[in-house]
């Protein structure tokens, strides 16, 4: 009982250990640390760069671009057009049955 | 008065005024790198927390509609920025871990063993340490609306506009946060006790 007690109190120490807890301030010419890394960060193109390729936006856009391209495509493969011509067409009109010049020289009477 | 003299602060800083970020930075950084320090428990990542804070209000403040306060705004970029930094450095870790399996690379991540905040004071402090490494193990949420709560000094209502819940959902999570770390102590008293 009386362990039982003391693990109690000892938790309760511990909670309310926080109470009147005072601001922690960052270190001196934190104003000045923080202009030096804008500077930097303005300066460097490859980092722009990445900050604008990492945007959530950006994957979302790629995403949807590459998607409705693929979606284009697979539309316009199972629609052909209306006006292209049959392939045995092209076949009979350049001749494509006639495989070697064997088959020219030796004509079957 | 305060608040015409932040919307003051606000339009003079989107229109480029440096002297306008500086008040801003300078009246709100204790904000921003106290709860910075609560969640990520470290003084140096707190430091590269509360400079990305500032630098994506430098970047963003043409889309503040003013909708809610600076300080609320500021509240949200920080627990997001402090949340993205632990969930970094875990990935770290992990890969760090990796490598060293493979024997890539030998030296792994080690976090520094204790941390004490700086505004404890003196003979709470090693009873604080024990309540921050359980403050560490609770969830992501509860972790936020206790830091606010007790390390911020925020009532219920600011905690949930900042964490856009409703003051129920803030009390509820805040109940289960010292539920979570009573029993979080009991169970590191009880294996200390060993």
């Amino acid at each position: 009982m009386n362990k039982m007690t003391d693990m109690q109190s000892k938790v309760d120490e511990a909670m309310n250990s926080l109470l009147n807890i005072g601001q922690a301030l960052p270190q001196p010419f934190f104003y000045t640390r923080l202009i030096a890394r804008i500077n930097r960060q303005e300066n460097n193109y490859w980092d722009r760069v990445g900050s604008l390729i990492s945007r959530p936006a950006f994957a979302f856009i790629t995403v949807s671009m590459v998607l409705l391209l693929n979606i284009y495509v697979a539309f316009n493969e199972s629609f052909p057009s209306s006006v292209s011509p049959d392939l045995s067409e092209i076949a009979t009109a350049d001749d494509l049955g006639t495989n070697t010049f064997y088959d020219i020289e030796n004509v079957q009477p | 008065m305060r608040v015409l003299n932040e919307w003051n602060l606000i339009e003079r800083l989107k229109k480029g005024d440096e002297a306008a970020f500086k008040e801003i930075v300078e009246s709100s950084q204790g904000l921003v790198y106290n709860t910075a320090l609560g969640i990520v428990q470290n003084p140096e990542d707190a430091e590269d927390v509360a400079q990305e804070v500032f630098v994506q209000l430098y970047e963003s403040i043409r889309s503040f509609k003013g909708e809610s306060k600076l300080s609320t705004w500021l509240y949200r970029i920080t627990v997001s920025k402090a949340m993205d930094h632990l969930r970094k450095k875990k990935r770290k870790k992990r890969f760090a871990y990796v490598q060293s399996l493979f024997g890539v690379n030998e030296q792994l991540i080690y976090d520094p063993p204790d941390f004490v905040h700086p505004g404890v004071s003196l003979d709470n402090k090693e009873k604080a340490k024990e309540l921050f490494k359980a403050i560490d193990q609770l969830p992501p949420k509860q972790k936020i609306a206790f830091t606010l709560n007790r390390i911020e000094g925020l009532n219920y209502q600011e905690i949930s506009e900042i964490m856009k819940l409703t003051v129920a959902s803030v009390e509820s999570l805040l109940h289960r946060a010292r539920k979570n770390l009573r029993k979080n102590l009991e169970t590191y008293y009880l294996q200390n006790e060993k």
